[in-house]
Formats: structure tokens, sequence, C-alpha cells
């Protein structure tokens, strides 16, 4: 299986350097199936929450993406209430030179800057677009609420 | 007694418990055709197994159900009691002698060879130096007749090991490391140079050889290498040779090596005429550990394995000189929609640097 082993490798690079903002690991035995935590980016409306991701890797991984979603709520325009994440690199510009470490630095300056030309919730873009300051005000206050 | 029995027409029906078991069984009526007959579930011919006659004979004797019943009970208490007893029982242990004659012919090897031995002391581990010192280990497994039969013998060796007696000999564990001395002497030769390749060369791959391995992959520098495999029998003679790398780095080597095949000198070190023949001299170990060793992986940059279906990874980046197995990097351009593919090539852009890449799209 030729993905059990890409995934073990990715693991033990993990361990071995773990990036400072995120940590990932797999749930109990199931090498296919992570959690993942990563730390609300300073200087943004979401530092010093804590959200929760779930990482699901295919059978013909790395082929194609991981699936990567939020379990904890945020308050972002490209993150919807299923938790789904748009993101270009995990769906067509997915390519087998990345890792989840460097998936899970890009949903990090995903949180930084948000993209509102291409969201997933257009009511968020918009208000982000038209008044960043409301924008924001909501946005902390769901971190404090779901994240803290 | 927890029987559920029931007669009915002269039929009896039901289950009887015996133990902890309960049996299903069912009683013909002795007035029927060849009289009284007895069915049951699976489990209770098992457990009838070779009385079933006896039984028969029982119930067509018997005065009542009732008292067969009992009879039947009894029988099958002894069985399962007997089968009970039997399957509690371990595996019978060798005799006495055969642990004296052990630790005799140990005391006569010298307990020093000893490396290992199995908790239940019917496997061995011998260490033996060949004649250039080099430690060898013999696992051997005795049958529990042993003296009266061979000793099953597992080595790391090039070619298959095996214990052999000549009519009428008997086994014995100093004539077994002479044998092994002697299977040992045969492959001299292919050690010597297999052990310079590993002390004056750039090894990737193996890292921790074995002595049955007969390949080593050498860097050759420029993000090249060179699997060379020895011929077990023949070791000084010209090896196996396959270049791994990007095909502008290795065309030019492959044609020097093409070009003086006839200069191999099988009295040479395989590793001197591997350079006489390439017309480079081969990185020493000791840029192994420079910066750049880094750009020696090993492993396919896709599915991050070395072998898969036991090939290398046979394709390399013109551009960053990322390896790829060949068809790992097949099936992730062939998903894409910017891949072209003309007869059986494929063009794409290699995953890293996005430089042009072409492969052959089947194997």
């Amino acid at each position: 299986m030729a993905a059990t082993k890409r995934i073990n490798k990715e693991l033990q690079d993990l361990t071995k350097d773990p990036p400072s903002t995120c940590s990932a690991g797999p749930v109990g035995d199931d090498l296919f199936h992570w959690q993942s935590t990563i730390m609300g980016p300073k200087e943004s409306p979401y530092e010093g929450g804590i959200f929760f991701l779930n990482i699901n890797f295919p059978s013909d991984y790395p082929f194609k993406p991981p699936k990567v979603t939020f379990t904890t709520k945020i308050y972002h325009c490209n993150v919807n209430s299923n938790g789904s994440i748009c993101l270009d690199i995990l769906q067509s510009q997915w390519s087998p030179a990345l890792t989840v470490s460097k998936v899970l630095l890009s949903v990090c300056s995903l949180l930084t800057d948000p993209n509102p030309d291409d969201p997933l919730v257009p009511e968020i873009a918009r208000l982000y677009k038209q008044d960043r300051g409301k924008h924001d005000e909501t946005a902390k206050e769901w971190t404090r609420k779901y994240a803290m | 007694m927890t029987d559920c029995l029931v007669t009915d027409g002269g039929a009896t029906a039901g289950y009887l418990r015996v133990g902890r078991h309960d049996f299903a069984l069912y009683i013909s009526p002795p007035g029927g055709a060849g009289g009284a007959r007895l069915h049951g579930c699976p489990r209770l011919h098992t457990a009838l197994a070779g009385h079933e006659v006896a039984v028969l004979r029982r119930l067509q004797h018997a005065t009542s159900v009732g008292g067969f019943v009992g009879e039947l009970r009894e029988v099958l208490e002894r069985q399962l009691a007997a089968d009970a007893l039997a399957g509690s029982l371990t595996p019978a242990l060798p005799p006495a002698a055969f642990y004296e004659q052990l630790i005799a012919e140990v005391d006569g090897i010298g307990w020093a060879s000893l490396c290992g031995l199995s908790p239940s002391l019917d496997e061995l581990q011998l260490t033996i130096d060949d004649t250039a010192r080099r430690a060898h280990v013999l696992t051997l497994s005795l049958p529990p007749d042993y003296p009266a039969r061979s000793p099953v013998a597992r080595a790391a060796l090039p070619a298959p090991f095996e214990l052999r007696w000549a009519p009428g000999e008997r086994p014995s564990l100093a004539a077994a490391a002479a044998q092994f001395r002697g299977a040992l002497a045969a492959h001299q030769s292919l050690w010597d140079e297999l052990d310079d390749l590993d002390r004056e060369a750039w090894v990737l791959e193996p890292k921790h050889p074995t002595r049955d391995v007969c390949h080593r992959r050498l860097a050759l520098g420029g993000h090249c290498s060179l699997l060379v495999t020895l011929h077990p029998t023949a070791p000084s003679s010209l090896p196996e040779l396959r270049f791994l790398g990007a095909e502008r780095s290795i065309a030019p080597l492959r044609r020097a090596l093409n070009s003086r095949l006839a200069e191999w000198r099988p009295e040479r070190r395989v590793r001197l005429n591997l350079q006489a023949l390439l017309g480079l001299a081969l990185p020493s170990p000791v840029a192994a550990d420079a910066a750049d060793a880094a750009d020696y992986s090993v492993e396919c940059a896709i599915c991050y394995e070395y072998l898969l279906d036991g090939e290398p990874p046979n394709v390399a980046c013109d551009g960053c000189a990322k390896p790829f197995h060949q068809a790992c990097l097949a099936e992730w351009l062939q998903a894409l929609p910017s891949t072209q593919q003309s007869f059986n090539r494929l063009f794409g852009e290699c995953v890293y640097c996005s430089k042009p890449i072409s492969i052959e799209a089947v194997r």
C-alpha cells in the first residue's frame, strides 16, 4: 500500500520538525484519519483561538488531496458552516509535492489573509470588503465563543 | 438437569445438556423402518466419533428412551473429559538426552560462539568468522529428535545454504558449523569487493547491508547514481549496471561506459574497474556527510518508497533531479488535463519544479 508509507513518512517528518503554529496526528489506530490543531495567527481576529480540523486521506493519496475540514466553528468567508474550506490546493491545485504540513500552513495563512474574491460564504466576504471593522469584531467574538 | 426432551408419538426430540454443552438430538420411533435411530447436531457426532456403532446398539437394546438417554449422557461425559484433557496437554518435550547432547556439543564448539538461544532451547545462533574475520550468524533449528534428524540452517548468504550429511553421518553442531565455514569460503571474493565498495565509495543504498545482498547503489555526483549488482558466483566479472538519475546527466556516463566495456579487467577491483570505465572518481563516503547529501534522495518523491514492485525510482527530473517511479509519475500525469500524450509517451511538468518532463505512459 503506497499511501500508508507516504502518510507514515509525513507523520515522522511532522514529529521530527513540527511547525510552530499547528500540530497533527492520527486519531487512534487509523492512519488515514488525522486530527489537527491550528493556533489562530497573531494580528488576526482569530488570535488566541485554537481551531480543530479533521484530515481524511483518500486511499489513493498522494494522487488525490486529503480532505481537510474545520471541526471548530469559525467566522471566515472561505470556511462554511460545515467546516468545508475553499482553498485551491485542496482542490484543483493539489500536487503530490504538497504535504499535510504545507496544507496546514496554507490554512494558517488563509486565516491571516482571507480570499473574499472566491468566497464560500458570500455575506462574510461582502462584510469583509465593505466593513472590515465589523467583520473582525464578529470573527473575534466567534473565536472567543467557540475556539477558546 | 436442564435437558429439554419431548416425546411425541414415539419420537423423542430436544436438547441434552452435558457439562457446559447442549446437544440437539432426535430419536426416531422404535416402530419405524430400521428401528430406533439417533440423529443429532454435528457437535454430537463429533463428540461421539468412534463410538457411533456402540451407541446405536445400546439404543436398539434399550428398554426405554429415558434409559438410553442416561447411557448417552455417560458416554458423552467420558468423551468430553478425555477431549478436555487432551486439549490441555502441551506438546511433548524432547527427552533429557536432547539437552545433555546440546550442552555437550556447545561445550565442544565453545560457548563464546553462541550468540542467541530461543527460550525453548530448540533454536540457537552461532557467530562464525570467515577467513577475513567477517562475523556471520548461523541459525540452527533443532528438531525434537535431534540428532536423529538434521537441524534446519538459516543464514544470510547470497546463495541458498542447506546442511548435507553423508549416509550414516550423525548431525552435530560442530559439523554444521564446519559446513557453514565451507559455504562462507565460497563467497570471500564477493564480500571483499562489496566491503571495498562500502569502505571507499559513497553507498546510497542499502544503508545497512546484510551479507546476502549483492547490490550497492553508488552516488556518482550530479544527482546521478549507479546501481551495481555483482554476480554471487563471479564477483569480479562485469556486474549488472543500471544508471539512475536525470537522462541529461546519465547519457554521457552511459556512453563512456559502453565505449570502454572491453577494458573491464577481472583481476582489478570492481571499484577501480568502474572508475576506469566511467572515467571519473567515485565520490568517497566522506562526501555523504557534506551539505549536498540531501540532494541524493533515494526514495520516490511521490510515494516516498524506495522500491515499488521491486523497482527503484527510475525517472528523474532534468531540472530539480527529484527521482520518481515511472508508475507513480505516470499515474499523476495521466490525471492532469495539461498532460499531453503522444503514442506511449506522456509530456507534462515535474511535480516539484514544473520543468517539462516526459516519460513512458505504460511499461
